[in-house]
């Protein structure tokens, strides 16, 4: 992971001189990995399945067909043209409260993720440009923070101050930077000692220029790419913890769905229409955010791109052209 | 120097002319090869990388391949050892012994590998498994081509390290016990294992000190001649090519634009390239006596600077130690040394990798702790400053590193990179660092046309162009340039250097130069100041040092550097290959004149 912003160019692009090399973007640039990341299919694929699920939590309120609130059917009715993914044990309507709860579940996600990648990069960047004694009391704590159960932390934490969804956000968010700051310290400890950071402190400049100018910038996408990645173990983690019942209650969302299906003994009823949904719907959210996130990942891989690894060789053309004298 | 060059392998040179003349079969001969690689952003597009290379090596030959960075050369003889990567694609022949070997692919190329083309890859001594023996990774070549294995595989190795000139006792060795001159031979005798009739070598002596590169290519052609090998060596370094080659073929764009033995190409090269290449490698004989164009007012003034580093104690020393004593052993980077630089005075600090020169420099510059001694500049001490008279004197001493890639942010223009230095130390308003910024530029012979670019749209001497103006719109008394040329091509290296000259002439600027290569700073600097292991050897005007050295390293030194000028080459030796080379002359081009 450390190396993964690293500038060396891959052995199949031999320098061709300056006409080369004077492409729009730099084989770093912010364009380039654009590039790469929209050339693969997986990016497709994923920003279709992130995009449409989050289209229709957006739009919840105006396409959602029934209430979340006042039962419109009978207990656990199986799908049928009125009610297409059948109803759940309080009598509403499952395909409602999926798109309903997707919406939360996402805020969620994404709010647990943003306190996450804030604590992380902060202490990966404190830790690998500073070294010394801070980096060491810095991974320390983060040694401390991740291996604190979360479950068993949300359990103390619902018993003490009550179940809410701020206080999952927040234990979400507190016991997940830790992966971020490790990676993000790696990739500035060798940023540090890149010759034009040596140059810019030479000059003098105060510590927080070279991080806020020149090392920030540099770990930006990977903190996107860590980012994204984050969001599907946040979404997981707050369905995984409303499941347990230790999330809020009355929030509708893909976790308490299924929490509250189980509860009223669907599996006994043989309602899988109103667990089934739910979970699909976390699970293709995920498979979304992760085929993006892993094709940023590759496209800030330089070792991906070697191709003399790869099983295919050099081709054969037949001989063209005229002939040179031999020397 | 003319040592380095046998009778044997200018013999062999001239019969292996012979041979291609009358058309007997050399040994490995390249035909028309074309190289085509795909385009990064797999749109179906590729560029060609190689075009129409011929080129035939004769038993015993030393041919060398001479060009500039992307020039194809690297390119050209991974084609014939069919290790280009799958977005190539190849036309061509690759004759060995006159059959082709080219048209089965990987398939028929892969039996001919290591056993009868070899290889020496750039680096690779600083590639090697660092947890086996160079032993066992010499074995490990004739394992895998199953060649030898066993007692017999064994045995070779012992004669191999014998041939390299690498103790057989050290067979057992890690590499990291060995030392870079050490780890190349064993990576010679790697490449020679499975007794290959072609060894191809790229850049073989690039990361080596001038005296340990001098052994090596002395190895390299007393091998080509003992074993009858034909070798070719793929260089930037035209010196390095005069020295050990008997004909050169040079690159320009994937194509040969002009090849012959080296006095042709020295004295009567027809392209304007090759005589550019040419006159772009000083010669150490170049070195002028010049006016005193120095003000005599000190500038630096470094004083019996002392400085030492702890080295963390080993297990195994402390407990040979038994007092486990809890001080440190301290190694001595620099021992006493004094010099001066006037202003402007170009003055360029020689001597070989962890001699210390790095380290003074760092001195200079005010980032190292030092043990004793003084550092002043314009009479202020530099050393020990507190933080703010730290960063003023920051501004006052700049430095321009070794690798224009990598010294300038690739996010930055041209012109926040220009600017950032005068923002740092709050100098100025927008309009006027932009104005100091164009004005830098334009002393460092680059239009205000390069202010909105990018790094990665600047060739490597505009790069350094552009780091040398973000050190000048500070208008610093003292310049340390540290290797300043030694990653640029050579044709770039001329201007980058002509600039600083010129730099120092205009202002009361002194240079400070940091090089390891003697024939740069002698064709430059005012003094050479010569260090080795912490100490100042010899020190003096370049020309006297160069034509007059006193010390015993700074003779060694000069014996070692590679003379792109063949006719020296010969000299010392009777009918070396001076001799040789004129045989060779003459009878293709009838009158030579070395």
């Amino acid at each position: 992971m450390s190396t993964i912003l690293n500038t060396t160019p891959a052995p199949e692009v031999p320098p061709t001189g300056a006409t080369g090399a004077s492409g729009a973007s730099g084989p770093t640039g912010f364009r380039y990995v654009l590039h790469e990341i929209m050339r693969q299919r997986s990016t497709t694929v994923g920003l279709v399945i992130v995009g449409l699920l989050l289209l229709s939590a957006i739009a919840s309120p105006l396409i959602s067909p029934y209430s979340v609130t006042v039962s419109s059917c009978g207990v656990f009715d199986p799908p049928s043209a009125a009610h297409w993914l059948g109803c759940d044990g309080a009598g509403l309507d499952v395909l409602s409260l999926v798109l309903h709860g997707g919406g939360v579940s996402m805020i969620v996600g994404l709010s647990a993720t943003l306190i996450a990648m804030t604590v992380g990069a902060s202490v990966g960047v404190l830790s690998g440009y500073f070294g010394g004694w801070v980096d060491v009391l810095l991974m320390r704590i983060t040694d401390y923070f991740l291996v604190v159960p979360q479950i068993v932390l949300m359990i103390v934490i619902a018993a003490v101050w009550g179940p809410s969804l701020f206080h999952v956000v927040v234990v979400i968010g507190a016991l997940m930077w830790t992966g971020t700051a490790r990676v993000i310290r790696a990739q500035v400890m060798s940023i540090r000692e890149r010759v034009y950071v040596r140059r810019v402190a030479g000059l003098g400049a105060s510590h927080g220029r070279i991080i806020f100018r020149h090392i920030l910038p540099q770990v930006g996408p990977l903190l996107v790419a860590n980012a994204v990645i984050a969001i599907t173990v946040a979404v997981f983690d707050e369905t995984a913890l409303a499941f347990l019942g230790l999330s809020d209650p009355d929030a509708v969302t893909w976790g308490t769905i299924m929490e509250h299906a189980f509860d009223r003994a669907a599996t006994s009823a043989g309602a899988w229409w109103a667990i089934a949904p739910a979970g699909l719907a976390v699970a293709f959210f995920i498979v979304g955010c992760y085929l993006v996130g892993r094709s940023i990942e590759d496209a800030l891989n330089p070792r991906l791109r070697v191709s003399y690894l790869s099983a295919h060789s050099w081709r054969l053309r037949p001989l063209v052209g005229k002939k040179p004298e031999a020397i | 120097m003319g040592a380095v060059i046998d009778t044997a392998g200018a013999a062999a040179a001239s019969a292996g002319m012979r041979i291609e003349k009358n058309g007997v079969i050399p040994v490995l001969e390249l035909d028309d090869l074309n190289v085509w690689f795909a385009d990064r952003d797999r749109r179906g597009g590729e560029t060609q990388i190689l075009n129409g290379i011929s080129l035939a090596i004769a038993p015993g030959e030393r041919v060398g391949l001479v060009g500039e960075s992307g020039c194809g050369k690297t390119t050209t003889i991974l084609a014939a050892m069919g290790l280009l990567p799958s977005s190539a694609s190849v036309s061509g022949r690759v004759l060995l012994d006159g059959a082709d070997i080219l048209p089965g692919g990987e398939k028929t190329i892969r039996s001919h590998r290591w056993t009868d083309i070899a290889m020496v890859f750039q680096g690779a001594m600083n590639s090697l498994n660092p947890v086996k023996t160079v032993g066992w990774q010499i074995a490990e070549a004739m394992r895998v081509h199953r060649v030898r294995t066993g007692a017999a595989a064994d045995r070779r190795v012992d004669e191999l390290l014998d041939m390299v000139g690498i103790p057989v006792a050290r067979r057992h060795a890690f590499p990291h016990e060995l030392s870079g001159g050490m780890r190349q031979r064993a990576v010679i005798a790697m490449a020679l294992a499975c007794d290959p009739r072609v060894l191809l070598a790229d850049e073989p002596t690039t990361a080596l000190d001038v005296i340990v590169q001098a052994q090596i290519l002395r190895l390299l052609t007393d091998l080509a001649s003992e074993l009858h090998l034909a070798l070719v060596l793929v260089t930037h370094d035209l010196g390095v090519v005069a020295e050990t080659c008997d004909r050169a073929a040079v690159m320009l764009g994937g194509r040969i634009i002009e090849a012959g033995t080296i006095g042709e190409l020295y004295y009567r090269g027809q392209h304007p390239y090759t005589r550019k290449l040419f006159a772009s490698t000083p010669s150490l004989k170049d070195a002028k006596p010049r006016d005193v164009v120095a003000e005599s007012s000190a500038l630096l003034e470094v004083s019996d600077l002392r400085v030492s580093f702890p080295i963390r104690r080993s297990r195994k020393a402390s407990s040979a130690d038994g007092s486990g004593a809890a001080r440190a052993h301290r190694l001595v980077a620099v021992d006493g040394i004094s010099f001066e630089v006037a202003r402007g005075e170009f003055v360029a600090l020689v001597g070989q990798s962890g001699c210390g020169k790095t380290t003074t420099a760092q001195s200079v510059l005010g980032v190292t702790e030092i043990d004793s001694g003084a550092v002043t500049l314009r009479g202020e001490t530099i050393v020990g400053l507190r933080r703010r008279a730290l960063k003023d004197m920051r501004r006052r001493v700049q430095m321009i590193y070794q690798d224009p890639y990598e010294s300038l942010d690739e996010r930055f223009r041209v012109r926040q990179t220009l600017e950032e230095p005068l923002r740092i130390h709050g100098i100025g308003d927008a309009a006027s660092r932009r104005r100091a910024a164009a004005e830098a530029l334009e002393r460092v012979a680059l239009s205000a046309d390069y202010l909105e670019r990018y790094p990665h749209e600047l060739s490597g001497g505009q790069r350094q162009r552009v780091s040398i103006a973000a050190c000048l719109v500070l208008q610093p008394d003292l310049l340390l340039a540290d290797e300043p040329v030694s990653m640029l091509d050579v044709t770039l290296r001329l201007g980058i250097l002509e600039l600083l000259n010129e730099l120092r002439r205009g202002s009361s600027l002194g240079i400070l130069m940091i090089t390891h290569d003697l024939s740069t700073a002698a064709a430059y600097a005012d003094r050479i100041v010569v260090m080795s292991d912490g100490r100042i050897v010899e020190a003096g005007p370049s020309y006297s040092v160069v034509h007059h050295p006193q010390a015993e390293y700074t003779k060694q030194l000069l014996a070692a550097v590679p003379d792109p000028q063949p006719a020296d080459a010969g000299v010392g030796v009777d009918g070396g290959v001076g001799a040789g080379v004129g045989a060779g002359a003459e009878t293709e081009a009838g009158a030579p004149r070395v």
